[in-house]
């Protein structure tokens, strides 16, 4: 059974100082702290490509794994801010980057920030299905391309980051079956319009907290098991305030849901996988529920399981 | 009917930090008792639950103490 074997996360080095961000429109400290929940956005370089930060994700992922670049038979990169407008597809240029040869499957995904969660069950059905030996899940989107500085309602939301997740046979984690949802209805409420990302954070807000509980206990249902099962709940970091009113909803494990953003921001499809980045060898650990929510709008869950 | 009394049990049920010991006031505006706008959408979540009423975005800015809250809800028939 194909599982997660390593996973590796590229930051880039600037950062945009989130407080000084937050009083140039008239937020407090306390504000950012408290309900934003990042000090510091990452940014990336003027001439960082999407490319470039799936690249150096998939390099530190080689570093401090046993995966040889030459192994690699499948790439997969999500992102919706691919290089370019997205012809050709970034996976095609990242492939090229790593001088990877030419029998590895290489496509991108279009999802936002519940891609982690659909392109862990993506890839691990491909590989399942082709015989494909290792494969590599890249989140990359940088949203510093469609963010307005001057739009208070996302500026002060978005870091850029990256993270490459390898999958094969001889795994450390389970990939268990995940729930997966879409409301096109609520597409509009977060988009890029005219090149510029445009939000209604009340309605992204709402649907958040109204949807993504009651998935969340679904997907326990179905695995038959109860919140206390689990040992550690890694859901997208939207904002504190989001993980805040989530975990509200599971009260007896409340202290399980993990918020830990200050230093990158919502980095879209990388913020989970930044989050396993830090627990997965943490022999603590043997089952973590992992949950993306945003873009579509599109939600989406599913459970690791500790093998070793 | 949805009472004073629930809206400001979901106020303070909610988690924010209301600079009012309660009884809050049911005249006083929340921004002014340092509730931020991610506070109010939280607050709105619970009440559009509690009665089953969805509040459009251009309403909500109307909508700013207890008091104004319940007259809205009354008026909708909750």
């Amino acid at each position: 059974m194909i599982g997660i074997r390593s996973i590796a996360a590229y930051l880039p080095s600037q950062s945009v100082d989130n407080i000084a961000q937050g009083a140039r429109f008239g937020e407090s400290e306390d504000f950012i702290r408290k309900k934003i929940g990042a000090t510091r956005l990452t940014r990336k370089g003027d001439s960082e490509e999407t490319s470039d930060l799936a690249a150096a994700a998939v390099r530190n992922l080689i570093q401090n794994s046993e995966l040889e670049l030459q192994q690699i038979d499948a790439l997969v990169v999500v992102t919706q801010n691919g290089d370019g407008c997205g012809l050709p597809h970034t996976a095609a240029i990242v492939h090229d980057k790593l001088s990877l040869g030419s029998d590895v499957a290489a496509f991108d995904v279009s999802l936002g920030c519940s891609g982690f969660v659909y392109g862990l069950s993506i890839l691990k059905g491909l590989m399942q299905e082709t015989g494909l030996k290792n494969g590599v899940l890249i989140t990359a989107d940088p949203y510093s391309k469609v963010v307005d500085p001057e739009d208070r309602v996302t500026s002060l939301l978005f870091g850029d980051a990256a993270s490459a997740t390898w999958l094969t046979a001889d795994a450390v984690w389970n990939i268990g079956r995940p729930v997966l949802a879409t409301d096109g209805s609520g597409a509009g409420n977060l988009a890029v319009r005219e090149g510029r990302l445009t939000m209604n954070g009340r309605q992204v807000f709402n649907f958040a907290a109204m949807r993504v509980p009651p998935q969340i206990r679904k997907l326990l249902q179905q695995e038959e098991l109860e919140p206390a099962d689990i040992d550690l709940y890694c859901i997208h970091q939207g904002s504190a305030a989001i993980v805040d009113t989530v975990s509200r909803r599971f009260r007896e494990v409340q202290a399980r849901f993990v918020l830990d953003m200050d230093d990158t921001g919502n980095t879209v499809s990388s913020t989970v996988p930044l989050l396993l980045v830090k627990h997965f060898h943490n022999p603590e650990f043997r089952r973590i529920l992992i949950s993306g929510f945003g873009v579509g709008l599109s939600w989406a869950s599913s459970i690791l399981t500790r093998r070793i | 009917m949805l009472s004073k009394t629930q809206i400001e049990e979901t106020m303070l049920n909610s988690g924010m930090a209301v600079d009012s010991q309660p009884p809050i006031p049911t005249d006083r505006n929340f921004y002014e008792m340092g509730l931020d706008s991610l506070d109010v959408f939280n607050v709105f979540v619970e009440l559009e639950s509690l009665t089953g009423i969805q509040v459009p975005d251009d309403d909500l800015e109307k909508l700013q103490t207890i008091d104004s809250i319940h007259a809205y809800f009354a008026a909708k028939g909750s």
